[in-house]
């Protein structure tokens, strides 16, 4: 297993290797971005829909225990089972002890991030019990034996070309034959048998309404209703953040969501569970793993207001460049930056700094997350920790000590000019951060200061 | 303790100031334009076909001509002849996939998103709208509403255990973005409006 701690900028370094690449999936993820633009414009009053959005997400979480009690008591009257885990680990004992308790070995799986943060997949796969992802997406890199890249298009990492590869190798697929839509209807033919085997389906859940006990899941391909309607179990597993108070708060959220993650009005699916199939059981998990420890966080307790649209990842200019894998967590992308920190520390402290704080994560969420401040308040966690780093502690140190005095910072100003200007080469090589793909600029001849100064004395 | 209590109570334990739903009120939306060609534009944009009849002797007449002997057609709709979906109560997933044709009736269509919502009392089993190849989605032009603000004041408290809106095929991107109708649900969607007169 390999336990050396992971660094976004080193993985970032390594997806920057094939430059070509690199900017197809930069200009792929921007494309996505400027829909989600076109499809906000078209919207009377977009602003208004996410204050409303933002608002009533706020007043659920401080409202959160009344609602999931309210929740569980409705789900109950509606014939579902409520489960509550913990953590991960109880969650996926939860799941695996309700799929052998119906000798349930093949199992079909629409999205769950939550299921990818709880590493379900693995933990039921050590138990025998085959699950098999059935998002088109999640599917391709479940064949990959890779995690996915993003949270709403889990490939997007891969040119099809990859993808006719993997389908050649798995599913026999025509070598050479990446034509999309041949090789989605392969992949329909292939789940088709798989949803009608299935003992169970697992799914996430988007929205989960107090009032009536309902949950709503959004897809575009229907592989979360053909799991369910076809197999004799259902379970949901759902964060606690995932609650809304009434039915009719799901206009606003609808409303936001395939806007902020595709640029489409709605999703094809928004499908209302409220009751299992005749016949059907029906079982909904829900999961702490950290959410209370987050909401306890003054800072950061708004970051459970997202409603994992991914809109930040589209727009994130170092997520673009650097992809999903580089973050090593199941979110990953600026929400999953602030989300991340709060589980592991130590094994996150670099996520917060994958960031240029430019702001524009916080721009297009749908519900108001000031996701670049609390990029930047981890940060001071971090550094507060002391896990900041030697370099980092030393030259934060060395830039107090010179912008504290004066003459101090005026001497290495125009000390720093004079090299800049007589010995260029210095700063123009591997050693220098800042030069690698770019251009040094030229020190100006004079700092402002002194071209005041001179200003002033001649009037 | 059990794990409900443990985090029922962490989260008591926050003790958070409490934020009320804002009653602010809300700009009204002024649709100036018609219903239905709103929603006619809206299909046709995200890959539903879609035709318009007169009334429901027209739309009969249209199932007998062009979708009775095509393949496996259920149907749901009581207004329709030839309602045979409870033949289907009994049947097995596999079964059911061999169906083609589906059709059954939504009680609202919202103009903004394209979207028809259908409830399972209409469709009476919830793998038909998805397991067929060609879904047909009937729907009367008074049911139509512009937002889903308005659509959620007319479904109210769901009653039934399931429903579903439906926005056009079921569709993926997940292939380098390139756009391909026809996923895991149907293939093609055909919606069919009646303009019944009082």
């Amino acid at each position: 297993m390999d336990t050396k701690l992971k660094d976004h900028s080193k993985a970032a370094a390594q997806f920057q290797v094939n430059q070509e690449r690199a900017a197809w999936h930069d200009e792929t993820l921007w494309f996505i971005r400027e829909k989600r633009d076109k499809a906000a414009s078209h919207v009377f009053d977009w602003e208004g829909l996410r204050e409303r959005g933002s608002n009533i997400k706020e007043h659920t979480l401080t409202y959160l225990d009344k609602y999931l009690v309210e929740f569980e008591n409705a789900a109950k009257k509606n014939g579902v089972h409520i489960h509550w885990a913990l953590d991960a680990l109880e969650h996926n004992e939860i799941v695996s002890s309700l799929l052998r308790s119906r000798n349930a070995k093949k199992i079909v799986k629409s999205k769950s991030m939550l299921t990818e943060e709880c590493g379900l997949n693995h933990f039921l796969e050590k138990r025998g019990i085959e699950t098999v992802d059935t998002d088109l997406g999640e599917y391709i890199v479940q064949l990959r034996n890779e995690p996915p890249s993003h949270i709403v298009l889990p490939a997007i990492h891969l040119k099809k070309q990859d993808v006719s590869e993997t389908f050649h190798q798995h599913i026999k697929t025509e070598k050479g034959n990446y034509d999309p839509q041949y090789l989605t209807r392969a992949a329909r033919v292939v789940l088709r048998k798989k949803f009608f085997r299935a003992n169970a389906a697992i799914t996430g859940v988007n929205f989960a309404v107090a009032e009536t006990g309902e949950i709503v899941i959004c897809t575009n391909e229907g592989n979360a209703d053909l799991g369910v309607h076809a197999a004799p179990l259902h379970i949901a597993s759902m964060g606690l953040e995932k609650l809304i108070p009434k039915t009719e708060d799901l206009a606003v959220f609808l409303g936001l969501l395939a806007r902020s993650a595709t640029g489409q009005s709605i999703t094809t699916y928004s499908s209302h569970f409220r009751t299992p199939r005749e016949g059907q059981e029906m079982h909904i998990i829900i999961v702490d793993n950290g959410r209370t420890a987050q909401l306890a966080r003054p800072h950061f307790r708004s970051s459970l207001k997202c409603i994992r649209c991914a809109a930040c990842f589209n727009t994130c200019p170092v997520y673009r460049r650097s992809g999903g894998h580089s973050y090593h967590t199941s979110v990953a992308g600026p929400i999953g930056s602030i989300l991340a920190p709060n589980f592991d520390l130590k094994k996150n402290k670099d996520l917060p700094f994958a960031s240029t704080l430019c702001g524009s994560c916080s721009n297009v969420c749908p519900v108001k997350i000031n996701i670049h401040e609390q990029l930047w308040h981890w940060r001071q966690v971090v550094a507060k920790k002391g896990e900041s780093g030697v370099m980092k502690k030393l030259s934060m140190k060395t830039m107090a000590f010179v912008l504290s005095s004066p003459g101090l910072y005026r001497n290495a100003g125009r000390l720093a000019r004079k090299i800049m200007n007589n010995f260029p080469g210095l700063f123009e090589n591997k050693l220098n951060p800042w030069y690698k793909g770019r251009e040094m600029p030229n020190a100006p001849a004079q700092s402002f200061r002194e071209w005041y100064t001179k200003q002033k004395t001649n009037g | 303790m059990a794990s409900r209590d443990v985090i029922l109570n962490s989260i008591r334990r926050i003790n958070l100031e409490k934020v009320e739903i804002s009653n602010q009120p809300r700009t009204p939306i002024k649709y100036k334009g018609d219903l239905l060609s709103g929603m006619i534009e809206k299909l046709l944009s995200i890959g539903a076909e879609v035709l318009v009849f007169e009334n429901d002797v027209e739309l009969g007449s249209y199932v007998n001509t062009n979708l009775v002997g095509k393949g496996v057609l259920v149907n749901s709709v009581p207004t329709l002849p030839n309602d045979n979906v409870s033949d289907c109560m009994s049947l097995k997933p596999t079964e059911l996939s061999s169906v083609k044709i589906f059709i059954t009736k939504g009680s609202i269509g919202v103009t903004e998103s394209g979207a028809v919502w259908v409830e399972e009392n209409s469709m009476k089993l919830r793998l038909l709208p998805f397991v067929c190849e060609h879904l047909y989605l009937v729907l009367n032009e008074q049911e139509l509403v512009f937002d889903l603000d308005e659509a959620y004041q007319k479904i109210g408290k769901l009653s039934g255990g399931y429903g579903v809106f439906i926005a056009g095929p079921s569709k993926t991107a997940d292939i380098e973005q390139s756009l391909v109708i026809g996923a895991h649900g149907p293939i093609k969607l055909t919606v069919l409006f009646v303009r019944k007169h009082p």
